[in-house]
């Protein structure tokens, strides 16, 4: 009986850390076309979008995504909205299931869109290479600039997304 | 004011370059093969850009853990058995650090999927940097002069590893053999009609 009541003391907090992540809203995807995303965009209410463009075939997304969560709590503060944009193959709904599932799993903060047209012409449409890819929107829905891995040499990190939302900011504290 | 700073800061942190070709920061058409090696394959040997010979040189860049690779391997085996008669040399090369992607994986995949070509792996990244690699699969096609005649898809509708295991085309049947009708048309000593296209595939992983 003491050896129980120790160990409930000792998981105490622990337990209670479960409990608030399990309380947490997670996000659900949301299918929309490319066309209902660009309306999206220009009707934002935030002074910066943060777009992360993922995908549940692209491991580096998965690994950033973590973090992404974490950034968007830090900055929710400042006026700064992060969107997940992903970009699963809208003909195999297996994979945008999983995409769901993994929300679920990292608790996914911040609203989550699925595009529901074709995979290629969205990269085409969304000016991408590659992804991950993480676009910056001003408060008109325009983007001001993004982070891609389109050049070898000269890869983004975690580091660099949030030295960028710091600059501006700073700017719109000025 | 406001604007203009934003602007600059916009600037400041663009991470490309500009591009150099229509979809690759580094490489554009017409430009020279850059030079490798000695990089070890898989079957053991070591290859340099040096000892290619053949009218035309194909590097692919892979990695053995993406399911867009997984998904065209089939198709980039049947393309090698296809040339196998024709003066031309298919080389995959990986530049990943994952272990997955590594040499003795590479080895494992390479038997696994019936690879026919040789498959080099740089640990340097110094190969892939140089072309401007950045997805997995993204072909370069050189000519005699080793001067870049294609870059981009295999084909035109791109196929992976769907959630089910099996090979999925994202843009319905194929129509458009890209690679193999720039190789034709290289060998026939003709211009390439499609000469670049937005390869689609996992990221290349480079370190910083």
């Amino acid at each position: 009986m003491k050896r129980s009541l120790f160990l409930i003391i000792i998981l105490m907090p622990f337990l209670h850390e479960v409990w608030a992540q399990k309380q947490k809203p997670v996000e659900s995807l949301q299918e929309i076309s490319l066309q209902e995303w660009g309306q999206l965009c220009e009707n934002t209410l935030a002074n910066i979008t943060v777009v992360d463009l993922w995908a549940t075939w692209c491991s580096t997304c998965l690994e950033r995504f973590p973090k992404m969560v974490e950034l968007s709590e830090q900055y929710r503060e400042h006026g700064v909205q992060f969107v997940g944009v992903n970009l699963d193959d809208p003909n195999d709904r297996g994979s945008v299931e999983l995409a769901q599932k993994f929300l679920t799993r990292v608790g996914a903060n911040f609203p989550q869109y699925h595009i529901t047209d074709n995979l290629m012409l969205s990269f085409e449409q969304l000016d991408l290479l590659g992804i991950p890819a993480v676009l910056f929107l001003d408060s008109s829905g325009q983007e001001i600039a993004r982070l891609t891995g389109d050049n070898p040499n000269n890869q983004f990190s975690d580091e660099d997304i949030e030295e960028f939302l710091n600059k501006l900011l700073d700017l719109s504290v000025e | 004011m406001r604007v203009l700073s934003l602007l600059l800061v916009s600037i400041i942190f663009l991470p490309s370059f500009g591009l150099a070709g229509q979809y690759n920061e580094v490489l554009d058409i017409g430009d020279p093969m850059p030079e490798f090696g000695p990089l070890p394959a898989t079957d053991g040997s070591n290859l340099s850009s040096v000892d290619l010979r053949q009218d035309v040189v194909v590097l692919v860049s892979l990695a053995n853990h993406c399911p867009w690779v997984q998904g065209m391997d089939a198709d980039l085996v049947k393309l090698v058995q296809d040339l196998k008669d024709q003066n031309v040399r298919m080389i995959g090369f990986s530049v990943n650090h994952r272990n997955d992607d590594r040499l003795p994986a590479m080895r494992e995949h390479a038997k696994k999927y019936g690879y026919s070509f040789t498959y080099i792996y740089d640990e340097s990244q110094e190969l892939g940097r140089n072309l401007g690699a950045t997805r997995t699969p993204e072909y370069f096609v050189f000519n005699k002069d080793r001067k870049l005649v294609y870059s981009g898809l295999l084909y035109n509708s791109p196929a992976r590893i769907n959630s089910e295991g099996i090979p999925q085309h994202i843009a319905g049947p194929v129509t458009e053999h890209y690679v193999m009708d720039a190789i034709q048309a290289t060998l026939a000593g003709n211009p390439v009609k499609v000469a670049e296209t937005r390869a689609h595939g996992c990221s290349v992983k480079y370190l910083q």
